[in-house]
């Protein structure tokens, strides 16, 4: 087992939230902290935490925090001995991992050969089958529109078309019929190619009353695999989450019990090192799942894990990274109470989620008790253009579900964003739902429920996805 | 970090033993910018930023052909009567449907009214911009994957039957 160095000076290869979360979370462990920046995060407040702030380029992600060779040179030239990829960005490309290995820079991540396994997502299948965990009706990659219809006809309408080289909700297509198959594989297949350089496509049976449960790993380079439990993140848009929580709390004991075993099976499978989340379908009809795919990074929504169990998943990553042992046993982790997280997005809802960059001319978090604000922003912060619309996470802790929604209600009535639109006021709609209150939604719920009765436009516009 | 000379040459080894074209990372008083091809490598510091800057005009040799393009200060040389395409909103510039995939539309070639000439990404929303016009695409003054502010010109358009 090779022994990783230990960290002294991290760079931070993201921005936003999460790049103030990470250097926090270094400054508690006795870490240095070095954020790369772009022309158009100079003045981040990250850059303002850190130790140190290395420029690495324009402000269009490919000028920047998509070059591999600046965030590795940025990481050299600042005297870093590690660097943490946050989520998005490079996080989930190999090359960065396999560079920094090269370099002799610690990469706060899992090595690169897993996350070429776990990206891509029909290998990844495979090895979920091969360690006995239920994948679900379909198919390996497919040769063509023909070998796509077969597998469709057997495990029935609708299905999902999905790019190998996918996931987080990208180079998805939802077909009802073998007719509309037939139409479609091939602009899906080609547009695969164009956007992952991987046109390989496959067949899942799509879901119809699904609940998205994921489970949350920590492995280190020591033999060592945990979960932390569960999250519910089914209140979605076009396959992106909006609000999260954990546990999932819809979800027998049982069911808890097989998610966690299921997703550990994957991990040892993969000798998985780092925080990973592992994605399921829960079909709610059926009451069984099926492995959707794993991340193999920090999750946006890693802080509802944090409420319950008490575990600081960034600073885990750190002390992986570093060659620590874990320090935590499965038995020592209990999940207390119950943690819910709303994306406020810099979106208009009334103008179909039209994104709002600008000033920011009132910025007042909510402050109470088990409220917990991630957010890169503050009054007089612009919000740049180029980059995802998430202003904050808002993250809340009760006793119990019930508690946690009150409480999340509170202090959405107690946040003030001025300058920009933002998502806030769907949160208040969401939370206040009596299908919410109850528990009973679908990854459907939000598209068909509730944004129906919320006055808004829906412009023809392609959206790309942001991350989970 | 130790110093300056020894960052500096951190930087240096590593550009040498690796495929990189081109890096430019500056941190404080120190800027180092690298590139393969004609020019020497070369490298700033603070004390002489401007002159480790001016040593280094090196062509970004990543660049691909069909992303050359040039950069609006005003758009330069816009042919009489010519369309003007210009960005809806700050965000980032896109030529082409997909990354690797050809240009919407290129100079010399004719388009229509309601041709999708590139993309403006904001905030990962991809706004489709229009021709506006039937005509000749004349001139493309923005940089694939380059930021673009409101208002600044991206193409010109000869119309086919310039109005009278």
């Amino acid at each position: 087992m090779t022994r990783a160095p230990t960290i002294r000076r991290v760079l931070v290869a993201n921005r936003g939230e999460i790049a103030v979360r990470i250097v926090r979370a270094c400054r508690a462990e006795g870490i240095e902290a070095v954020v790369a920046v772009s022309d158009a995060d100079q003045d981040s407040l990250a850059a303002r935490l850190a130790n140190d702030v290395v420029h690495i380029g324009g402000p269009s992600p490919a000028q920047s925090y998509l070059r591999v060779e600046q965030v590795i040179a940025g990481a050299l030239l600042t005297g870093c001995d590690a660097v943490h990829p946050g989520y998005g960005f490079l996080s989930e490309r190999p090359a960065l991992a396999a560079a920094c290995a090269e370099h002799g820079l610690a990469f706060v991540g899992p090595p690169a050969e897993t996350i070429r396994r776990g990206g891509d997502k029909v290998e990844a299948r495979r090895i979920a089958r091969d360690a006995g965990v239920p994948t679900g009706a379909g198919s390996d990659a497919v040769s063509g529109a023909e070998a796509a219809l077969t597998v469709a006809d057997a495990v029935g309408y609708p299905v999902l078309l999905k790019a190998a080289a996918g996931g987080g909700g990208r180079g998805m297509v939802r077909v009802g019929s073998a007719d509309e198959l037939m139409a479609r594989f091939g602009v899906a297949s080609s547009e695969a190619e164009a956007a992952f350089g991987d046109g390989r496509m496959y067949v899942e049976r799509f879901v119809e009353h699904a609940r998205h449960v994921e489970v949350q790993l920590l492995g280190d380079h020591h033999g060592n695999l945990i979960h932390l439990g569960d999250r519910d993140c089914s209140t979605q848009r076009r396959f992106q989450k909006l609000v999260e929580e954990a546990p999932a709390a819809a979800l027998s004991p049982d069911l808890h019990d097989r998610l966690a075993e299921a997703a550990l099976a994957l991990g040892r499978a993969l000798d998985y090192r780092g925080a990973g989340t592992v994605e399921f379908l829960v079909d709610v009809d059926r009451g069984d799942f099926a492995f959707l795919e794993i991340n193999t990074r920090v999750q946006v929504e890693h802080p509802v894990t944090e409420m319950v169990t008490g575990v600081d998943i960034v600073r885990a990553q750190l002390r992986i990274a570093g060659g620590e042992p874990l320090g935590i046993a499965q038995s020592d982790v209990a999940v207390r109470g119950h943690a819910i997280e709303c994306r406020i997005n810099a979106e208009s809802v009334e103008q179909g989620f039209l994104p709002s960059p600008g000033t920011i001319t009132r910025w007042e978090p909510p402050v109470a008790d088990g409220v917990r604000v991630d957010s890169h922003c503050f009054t007089g912060y612009t919000v740049p253009p180029y980059y995802d619309s998430l202003l904050a996470k808002l993250v809340v802790v009760g006793s119990d579900r019930a508690d946690a929604i009150d409480r999340t209600l509170r202090a959405l009535d107690d946040l003030v964003i001025e300058g920009v639109d933002t998502t806030a006021d769907l949160h208040r709609v969401v939370l206040a739902h009596p299908d919410f209150r109850a528990d009973a939604i679908t990854t459907r719920w939000l598209e068909r429920t509730v944004l129906p009765s919320v006055p808004h436009t829906m412009p023809t516009i392609v959206k790309e996805p942001a991350l989970g | 970090m130790s110093s300056s000379f020894d960052a500096i040459a951190r930087v240096v080894a590593a550009f040498e033993r690796s495929d990189w074209t081109e890096i430019d990372v500056r941190a404080g008083d120190l800027r180092v910018h690298l590139a393969t091809g004609p020019v020497t490598h070369a490298v700033g510091t603070a004390a002489d930023t401007t002159a480790g800057v001016a040593a280094v005009p090196a062509p970004p040799a990543a660049e691909p052909a069909e992303a050359r393009a040039v950069t609006s200060a005003g758009a330069p040389g816009l042919p009489d009567g010519a369309h003007v395409v210009a960005a809806s909103s700050p965000g980032i510039f896109w030529r082409s449907p997909e990354p690797g995939a050809p240009p919407f539309a290129d100079v010399g070639e004719t388009v229509d009214v309601g041709t999708t000439v590139c993309i403006v990404e904001v905030m990962k929303l991809m706004n489709h911009l229009k021709a506006g016009v039937a005509g000749t695409v004349v001139a493309v003054y923005g940089r694939n994957g380059e930021a673009v502010q409101q208002g600044e010109p991206l193409f010109a358009i000869a119309p086919a039957e310039p109005a009278q």
